[in-house]
């Protein structure tokens, strides 16, 4: 017999996992709330977050001057140069477009605002002159109303252009396309009316604003909407689906790891004498028996009644 | 098997079984397998003494004297000379498990104060049982005393079994004064109950006083349904109430 009687508090990767089997369903009940409390998360997140909107490429090329070929319209030759094209996604992302976008078909500002710009408007509208317009625009550019629908137009639309140039090449070539990308939170009616003033008023932009590469060659820009397909839709279809089990997949594997730590911190602090076989294998020290639990008062009433009878 | 709340005013309320007509299956097999286990155990006799087993618990309420009595009956059952006595002269509680009076008893006894024969009792053919006495201050000089020893030589010499029942062991030294006079000691842990760091503690004790260790009853065992050694009783169980 060993006389060596210290307990060893080593577990062993077999023991714990063991512990872990043995409390299963502890380990099984996390993770069903896990999952309750990630879809129940899911869901909560993206509840009325639904976005609408739309993606939109325009081509963009300069028309030589040799006009006697008017169907030169596509042409492949894409003569922009990086930076040309980088600038004129950063005019169309500027507050000036964001406001012709925001004043749509109409060159003045909506009415109703403040007394100030109603007076300025319909001195436009009653003298119909740029001095006039330009100052009910300029009115209209101080009020907190300008500022919100600026900011919201330029929320929602964003342009990009197809860059096929190497990195820190800025002189190389650039396929002449821009990219228009248009989201609208919880409002669809908007994002359509959005597009609608996007796909008229861009090409008019740029092909006013675009640089000439070569006078030369050169005389004009054409740009068109090539993804005549393009609708406002609902951009976000399945974000409660998907969200519900990204979080569902997360908070349940989170859950059953916490869980599973737990049961074995629990386990390795209890020092009761629960596996008997492997605490006196470790002591050296034989079993002589086990007696079984049984309940006394059970056994005592027993006892009684077969006395009695 | 009793159970035992921890504290005074349970402490009093505590129940004690004794192996009857109506005991399940499982538990007297149990019993049996332990009275097997024991006189495997023990070393061989060529004067044809008794063996003195003497069993301790880690901590209180492990059910040691359940398991003595018990054990002590079962070895009686098979035709064997047994005497039980109850060494925790503080608190035991042979006596109250045999429904009989404390006195006369043991520390009466080595006190001087009683005779042998006033103090070994029949129980029944087979087994005669000796309680603790009155509570006396001084219970450990008692049970080292060398007319502690004389008893246990004299007992030897009768019986085929002495069965000792004493105090917990780390909490008072009681225990190893008598540990040390017999051929064995038995430690009674309770499952899921005892703590494994007192049950080393105990170990240790007994084996820096070189009193020889027979190993350890696992009492008020609760076998879950996966478990092998609960379903061997279950089965048989059925099978004789069939």
């Amino acid at each position: 017999m060993d006389t060596n009687a210290q307990a060893q508090n080593e577990m062993s990767l077999t023991e714990i996992f063991k512990i872990i089997l043995q409390k299963i369903k502890i380990v099984l009940l996390a993770l069903l709330g896990g999952i309750l409390i990630g879809v129940a998360l899911g869901l909560g997140t993206t509840a009325n977050v639904d976005y609408y909107g739309t993606s939109a490429e325009f081509y963009v090329n300069p028309v030589k001057k040799s006009s006697d070929n008017t169907d030169d319209t596509y042409n492949v030759y894409g003569a922009y140069g990086k930076h040309i094209m980088d600038n004129m996604v950063k005019l169309l992302s500027a507050d000036i477009f964001a406001e012709q976008l925001a004043l749509g078909d109409s060159d003045l500002p909506p009415e109703g605002i403040n007394a100030t710009l109603d007076e300025a408007i319909a001195k436009a509208k009653a003298e119909n002159t740029p001095e006039n317009v330009k100052a009910a625009i300029l009115e209209w550019r101080k009020t907190s109303h300008y500022k919100g629908l600026v900011s919201r137009v330029k929320g929602c639309v964003r342009y990009s252009y197809y860059d096929s140039s190497e990195a820190g090449d800025v002189d190389a070539l650039a396929k002449s396309f821009i990219y228009v990308r248009i989201s609208v939170l919880n409002d669809p009616k908007f994002a359509k009316e959005l597009f609608e003033r996007v796909k008229k008023q861009l090409p008019e932009y740029v092909m006013e604003y675009m640089p000439n590469p070569d006078d030369e060659v050169y005389d004009a820009t054409n740009c068109v909407l090539i993804s005549t397909l393009a609708e406002v839709g609902h951009l976000n279809p399945t974000a409660e689906k998907d969200a519900s089990i990204k979080y569902a997949l997360i908070f349940g594997f989170v859950s059953a790891v916490i869980a599973c730590i737990v049961i074995v911190i629990v386990a390795v602090s209890d020092k009761r004498l629960i596996n008997y076989e492997a605490t006196m294998e470790r002591f050296g020290v034989p079993v002589l028996g086990v007696i079984p639990a049984i309940e006394v008062e059970h056994e005592n009433k027993k006892n009684e009644e077969g006395e009695e009878k | 098997m009793s159970r035992c709340m921890k504290n005074k005013k349970a402490d009093a309320s505590r129940e004690e079984y004794v192996i009857s007509a109506g005991t399940p299956f499982n538990v007297t097999e149990a019993f049996r397998n332990l009275k097997a286990s024991l006189c495997v155990s023990l070393p061989k006799k060529v004067n044809g003494e008794g063996s003195v087993i003497t069993f301790t618990s880690p901590n209180s309420c492990e059910g040691k004297t359940t398991v003595a009595v018990n054990l002590a009956m079962m070895l009686a059952v098979s035709n064997a000379k047994v005497v039980l006595i109850d060494a925790d002269i503080r608190k035991g509680r042979v006596a109250k498990c045999l429904n009989v009076d404390s006195v006369p008893g043991l520390s009466g006894y080595l006190s001087g104060q009683v005779k042998k024969e006033e103090i070994v009792r029949k129980y029944s053919e087979n087994l005669d049982f000796i309680t603790r006495g009155i509570q006396s201050p001084r219970p450990y000089e008692l049970l080292e005393s060398e007319a502690m020893r004389a008893f246990l030589n004299e007992l030897k010499k009768e019986y085929d079994y002495v069965i000792i029942d004493t105090p917990p062991l780390p909490a008072l030294s009681d225990a190893l004064a008598v540990a040390t006079k017999s051929d064995g000691t038995v430690i009674v842990c309770r499952h899921r109950q005892s703590n494994v760091n007192e049950i080393a503690k105990t170990l240790n004790t007994l084996t820096f006083a070189s009193a020889p260790i027979l190993g350890v009853v696992v009492n008020d065992y609760k076998a879950d349904r996966t478990n092998r050694y609960g379903y061997y009783y279950r089965y048989y169980d059925k099978k004789d109430n069939a």
